[in-house]
C-alpha cells in the first residue's frame, strides 16, 4: 500500500490538517448544543432549588462572600451556591444550600432547602452516582428525603440524632443526611445572621 | 457483499469485542446496571465506532504511520465529544446516567484498537462493516447485560420512565447483581453462552474472513 | 474423559501432609461435622423449629445442588463424600436464626453451585463455599436482613455503617454496638468482661453458630486432637485477633469471642481445598486472617469482618503456597 512517508513535514501537517478540521467541527457542535445544555442545567437547578423551597417563586444566588463564610462552616463537604428564594412579591421566603457530601459512589449534588427560621424544608438530590438499586433508593424510596423536613438547622447536631437509614444503602443515606447537617451548619453560621432585603431589586 | 457480511458477522459474533475478545469491559460493567443507560450506551458506542473507524480508512493513505495514534485519537475523541455534547443537550436524564463513561469512550480499547488493527489498513466499505459489526457486538452484550443485571437484581425494567417488565411485588432480587461483583458473575455467564454459540458456529463451516490476516500489522 | 477420572479421584485429596493412613476424604468430613455436632444441638435446643429450619434449608439446598449438578453434568454421584453437608451447615451456622429459609436456600446453592460445582468440584474451589454463599447473602440481601429485624450478628454490618443512628435499631449485636461505641468515643460503652460467660455459652445475638463459644472451641479441639485440621490456622489466626485488639486497645478475649471468630478460625479457614498445604503458608494464612479481621472490625465500616477476611486470604492461598514452598536441598537461592 503506497502510504505517505513519516517525514517530519508530512507528519506535522497529517496531525495540523485532523486537529483543525477536529476543531471545527467541535465548535459547531458546541455552538450548536450549547445553549441547550445551559438551559438544561439552569431548568435542573431551578427545579430542584422550587422543591426544596415550595414557597418560594425566584431564587436570587448570594455573594461569594457569602459563600466563603459557608465553606467555612460546612468544614470538608464542598458548597456550591448559595440562594435566597422570595415569593411573587419578593418577601424572602428562606434560603437554599447546594454542597455536595461524600455518597457510596463519591459526591453527590443535593440542595437543601431552609425557611427563615431554619427549618429544613426540603431536600432534593441534584446528582449522585450511588449504586443502582440500592443507593438509589435516597432517591427513589419518598421517605428518606421527606424524613429531614421539620429539622431544625439552628440545633442540626440534636436534630439529626434521629435518622431512619436506609438497609443496604447505608453510606449513601448517611451521605445525604451529612448533607443537611452542613446546609444546617451553614444556616446558624452564615444564613441566620445575614440581612436580607426585602422585595428583592437588588440588581 | 458477502465479503461485507463476513466481516461484519465477524465482530457481531465471532470476534464479538465483549465476549470475545475482551475489550471495553470497564464501562461495560459499570453502566449495565439499567438497560436504558446501556441502550444508549451501546449506540455511542456505535457511532463513535463506525464514524471514527470509516474516517481514519478514509484517511489512511494520508496519515503517516509514526503519528497514527495521535491522528486516531484525535479522531476518535472528536466524534466522542460530539456524542458527549449532543447528549447532555438532548437526553440530560442519561447523560446524567452515564456519567464519564461517556467521555471515556475515548479511551475505549475496543475503538483504538479497532482503528490500529483494522481501520488503517483496509478501505471504508470493510471497515464500515467492521466498525458497524463490532459496534452492534458490543451493544447487543451490554444491553443483555444490563437486562439481566437490571431484571434480576432490582426486579424490573425501566425504560425512559415507563416500566416495561416487573417481577411480582414479593420479589427481592439478589442485591450483588446490581455490584461489580455481580457483573463480573452475570458477564461471566454470558461468555460462557457466546463460547457455546460461536463453537456451534464454527462446527458448521469457516470460511477465511477478508482483511482479517495479521500480516498487515495487528495491535500488540 | 479424563476430567471425570479427575473427579473420580478427587476425594483422595493427598495433598496435606496430616492425613494419616485410613483417612478418607468422608471421614474427614464427617468428623468435622461430629465436632460441630455439639453447637449445632444446643442452638436447636435453645431456638427450636427456627434453628431447625434454617439447617434443614441449607443443608438441603447444598447437597441438593450438588446432586442436580452432578446428575445434569453426568458426572458420577458425589454427594456422598459428606462436603456438601458440610458446607451446608457451615453455612446455616453463620447465618442469624432468622434468616428467611427462601434466602437460606439460595446461599445453599449459590455456595455449592457458584462457588464449588462451577470451579469442579470438591477440591477445585478457590475459595470456601460456605463463605462465598454467606458473602453473597450478605450482599444481596442485608437488607431484607435488617428489615426483618434479624438479631443478626455479622449482618448488623450491612446496614449498620452509621454510628451515630445506631440507637434507634433493635437486635444489634454485641459488637455491633461495640463498633459504634469504638467509632463514637473510642472506647466501649459496656463492660466487656460481663459479656465472656454469655458469649461462651449462651447468646443469642449473632448467628446460629455463635451460640456457644466453648462449644466451638470443644469442637475445634476435637480436630486439632484428631489431627484433622493444623493448629497453625486457628491459633494464628486467634492469636493474631487477640493480640491486635489488645494492641489497639480493645478487650482481647471479648473481641476473640464475639463474632465470627471462633467459626471461621476452627472450621472455615481450616478448609483443606482453600488453605495452604505448607506449616509456614498456614501460620502466614492464619495471621493475615487475623489481621484483616480485626482492622476491618475496628476502622472498616462494618462491625465483623470474618467472611471478608478469610475470603481474601483464600484468594492469596496459591500465592502463599508458593512463597512458602520449602527449599529442595542444595537448591541455592529462591527464584523470583
Amino acid at each position: 500500500m503506497d502510504r505517505v512517508a513519516s517525514t517530519p513535514a508530512k507528519m506535522v501537517l497529517a496531525v495540523l490538517v485532523t486537529c483543525a478540521v477536529s476543531a471545527t467541527a467541535l465548535t459547531l457542535t458546541y455552538e450548536m448544543t450549547r445553549g441547550r445544555i445551559a438551559e438544561q442545567q439552569r431548568a435542573a437547578e431551578e427545579r430542584a432549588l422550587k422543591s426544596v423551597l415550595s414557597s418560594a417563586e425566584e431564587f436570587e444566588a448570594l455573594d461569594d462572600g457569602l459563600l466563603e463564610d459557608a465553606q467555612e462552616a460546612a468544614g470538608e463537604v464542598q458548597v456550591f451556591g448559595l440562594w435566597v428564594g422570595r415569593d411573587a412579591t419578593g418577601g424572602p421566603q428562606g434560603f437554599a444550600v447546594r454542597c455536595a457530601p461524600r455518597g457510596y459512589g463519591g459526591p453527590m449534588q443535593l440542595v437543601v432547602g431552609l425557611d427563615r427560621d431554619g427549618k429544613v424544608s426540603g431536600v432534593s438530590i441534584i446528582t449522585q452516582n450511588e449504586t443502582p438499586g440500592l443507593g438509589t433508593k435516597i432517591m427513589t424510596d419518598a421517605w428518606f428525603l421527606e424524613q429531614f423536613v421539620g429539622w431544625d438547622g439552628t440545633s442540626i447536631d440534636t436534630a439529626s440524632k434521629e435518622f431512619d437509614s436506609i438497609s443496604g444503602a447505608t453510606k449513601s443515606a448517611v451521605g445525604v443526611r451529612k448533607g443537611v447537617i452542613v446546609a444546617g451548619h451553614v444556616y446558624a453560621d452564615v444564613l441566620a445572621g445575614i440581612e436580607v432585603p426585602e422585595g428583592g431589586g437588588g440588581q | 457483499m458477502s465479503e461485507w457480511i463476513a466481516v461484519f458477522k465477524r465482530g457481531l459474533l465471532i470476534d464479538n469485542p465483549l465476549t470475545v475478545l475482551m475489550i471495553g469491559l470497564c464501562a461495560t460493567l459499570a453502566v449495565s446496571t439499567k438497560v436504558e443507560g446501556a441502550l444508549f450506551m451501546g449506540l455511542a458506542v456505535i457511532f463513535v465506532m463506525t464514524a471514527s473507524s470509516v474516517l481514519i480508512s478514509t484517511m489512511r493513505r494520508f496519515v503517516p504511520e509514526l503519528v497514527r495514534i495521535p491522528v486516531f485519537i484525535v479522531v476518535i475523541a472528536s466524534f466522542v465529544t460530539i456524542v458527549d455534547l449532543t447528549m447532555h443537550a438532548f437526553l440530560p436524564d442519561i447523560y446524567t446516567f452515564l456519567g464519564v463513561w461517556i467521555p471515556l469512550i475515548v479511551v475505549n480499547c475496543l475503538i483504538l484498537g479497532r482503528a490500529e488493527a483494522f481501520a488503517y489498513h483496509n478501505p471504508p466499505r470493510l471497515v464500515s462493516a467492521d466498525g458497524l459489526g463490532m459496534g452492534l457486538g458490543f451493544a447487543v452484550v451490554i444491553v443483555v447485560l444490563a437486562f439481566i443485571r437490571e431484571f434480576v437484581g432490582s426486579g424490573e425494567i425501566v425504560f425512559m420512565g415507563t416500566r416495561l417488565i416487573a417481577m411480582p411485588s414479593w420479589y427481592r432480587g439478589p442485591g450483588v447483581v446490581m455490584l461489580f461483583p455481580g457483573a463480573f458473575l452475570v458477564f461471566g455467564f454470558l461468555v460462557a453462552a457466546m463460547t457455546a454459540l460461536n463453537r456451534r458456529l464454527a462446527a458448521r463451516k469457516v470460511e477465511p474472513i477478508p482483511g482479517c490476516t495479521l500480516d498487515e500489522g495487528g495491535p500488540s | 474423559m479424563s476430567e471425570q477420572e479427575t473427579q473420580t479421584a478427587l476425594p483422595r485429596l493427598a495433598s496435606s501432609p496430616h492425613i494419616s493412613d485410613g483417612e478418607s476424604c468422608t471421614r474427614i468430613m464427617l468428623w468435622v461435622v461430629a465436632a460441630l455436632t455439639p453447637v449445632t444441638l444446643w442452638s436447636v435446643w435453645n431456638m427450636g423449629m427456627v434453628a431447625v429450619g434454617l439447617l434443614a434449608a441449607c443443608i438441603l439446598s447444598a447437597v441438593g445442588t450438588e446432586w442436580v449438578w452432578n446428575r445434569v453434568a453426568k458426572h458420577p454421584q458425589t454427594i456422598t463424600d459428606g462436603s456438601a453437608l458440610l458446607t451446608g451447615l457451615l453455612l446455616a451456622l453463620a447465618l442469624p436464626p432468622r434468616t428467611p429459609l427462601w434466602i437460606a436456600v439460595a446461599g445453599g446453592i449459590v455456595s455449592i453451585g457458584l462457588a464449588k460445582m462451577l470451579f469442579g468440584g470438591l477440591g477445585w474451589n478457590l475459595f470456601n463455599p460456605a463463605l462465598v454463599g454467606r458473602a453473597f447473602i450478605a450482599i444481596s440481601w442485608g437488607g431484607v436482613l435488617a428489615e426483618q429485624k434479624v438479631p443478626g450478628g455479622w449482618f448488623r454490618g450491612i446496614d449498620v455503617l452509621a454510628p451515630e443512628g445506631l440507637d434507634a435499631l433493635t437486635g444489634a449485636t454485641r459488637l455491633a454496638i461495640a463498633g459504634a461505641d469504638m467509632a463514637a468515643g473510642g472506647a466501649y460503652g459496656f463492660d466487656a468482661k460481663a459479656q465472656y460467660v454469655p458469649l461462651l455459652f449462651m447468646n443469642l445475638e449473632g448467628s446460629l453458630g455463635e451460640i456457644s463459644g466453648a462449644l466451638l472451641i470443644l469442637g475445634g479441639f476435637v480436630l486439632v486432637a484428631r489431627g484433622i485440621i493444623d493448629w497453625r490456622i486457628p491459633v494464628s489466626y486467634i492469636g493474631t485477633v487477640a493480640v491486635l485488639a489488645w494492641a489497639f486497645g480493645v478487650d482481647p478475649v471479648f473481641s476473640v469471642l464475639a463474632g465470627g471468630v471462633l467459626l471461621g478460625a476452627f472450621f472455615m479457614a481450616t478448609d483443606y481445598v482453600t488453605s495452604p498445604m505448607t506449616p509456614t503458608g498456614r501460620l502466614l494464612f492464619g495471621c493475615g486472617c487475623g489481621l484483616i479481621n480485626i482492622v476491618a472490625r475496628l476502622f472498616g465500616p462494618a462491625p465483623e469482618a470474618t467472611t471478608w477476611a478469610i475470603l481474601f486470604m483464600n484468594g492469596l492461598v496459591p500465592l502463599i503456597d508458593r512463597l512458602t514452598l520449602p527449599r529442595v536441598f542444595g537448591w541455592e537461592g529462591r527464584r523470583g
